[in-house]
């Protein structure tokens, strides 16, 4: 891939144009994360509301009606349901792993299977989550090609 | 392959099926369907308790599958006493009909899942290889 970077002190915004032959896994993935690196999600901290770059999320849990969302060091709680949180990450490197858990894929560092015959993934700091083993087909798909991409 | 077995299974299933009811239907005999009405209605709750038992927090697979089997086996005893699948004295054919099919599918489970598992950390580490390969090109 070839990386073009023209300075223009007189645009106010970072425009990013992607040129390419076939519409492939990389140009999806690529499009994916130009994306998420500038979007965000509001998160509430002790009654203050905070603005939560996507791409800085590990995972996001419901816990007793009740929905979380963890950064490296943070934690955020958030009004939106798991589902709402679906549909607004539709398009991004997020899974589902579990009825109430969805994770930034490019936070797993890897997924085992354990002797209990469980599933569980490894994010890259350290911390383990449990995989739904119903969940486990969507992963794959999810991790093989998120489905096309509007260009 | 894979693909090819599951859709095979899926045509012989709907084949058996409108073989035996679709006729009933419309001559109004069926005395040869039920047969297969009894097998749908028993794979169906042996599916139901499945999914049920998957729910439950245990951690040793060894019971798990007892657990599973013993939950089949039930059904399986609970119908073929009701449809006289079976006489009292050849009870033990339930053993050998359920076990070997469960132990069958139990493994084919497993190969599917350790494949399964392979491929997404194949793709976690190519995406963690683009990431190391992006940081690069940002730093040069």
């Amino acid at each position: 891939m070839k990386l073009v970077l023209h300075q223009q002190r007189e645009i106010n915004e970072t425009e990013v144009e992607v040129r390419y032959a076939e519409m492939d896994e990389n140009v999806r993935s690529l499009i994916r994360r130009i994306r998420q690196s500038e979007q965000h999600i509001i998160g509430e901290d002790n009654g203050r509301r905070y603005r939560v770059p996507i791409e800085s999320i590990y995972y996001i849990e419901s816990m007793e009606r009740n929905v979380f969302i963890y950064t490296k060091a943070e934690v955020f709680r958030s009004e939106l349901r798991i589902y709402q949180f679906l549909n607004l990450l539709d398009g991004y490197d997020f899974v589902q792993i579990g009825k109430g858990i969805i994770v930034n894929m490019n936070m797993i560092d890897c997924l085992n299977s354990l002797a209990n015959s469980r599933l569980q993934i490894t994010l890259i700091n350290g911390e383990r989550l449990n995989v739904s083993r119903r969940f486990l087909a969507a992963m794959k798909s999810s991790f093989i090609g998120k489905g096309d991409i509007q260009a | 392959m894979k693909a090819f077995l599951k859709q095979w299974m899926l045509i012989f299933g709907f084949v058996v099926l409108s073989a035996h009811i679709i006729p009933p239907i419309i001559n109004g005999r069926w005395d040869g369907a039920w047969l297969i009405i009894k097998l749908l209605a028993a794979s169906f709750l042996i599916c139901a308790s499945i999914r049920l038992l998957e729910k439950l927090p245990i951690e040793i697979p060894l019971l798990k599958h007892l657990i599973n089997m013993c939950a089949v086996l039930l059904i399986v005893f609970a119908l073929g006493w009701l449809w006289q699948w079976y006489t009292p004295a050849g009870f033990w054919i339930v053993f050998v009909m359920v076990i070997p099919v469960y132990v069958v599918v139990v493994l084919i489970d497993a190969i599917k899942i350790k494949r399964d598992v392979e491929i997404i950390n194949k793709q976690i580490q190519l995406r963690k290889r683009e990431n190391i390969h992006e940081t690069q090109e940002e730093i040069i």
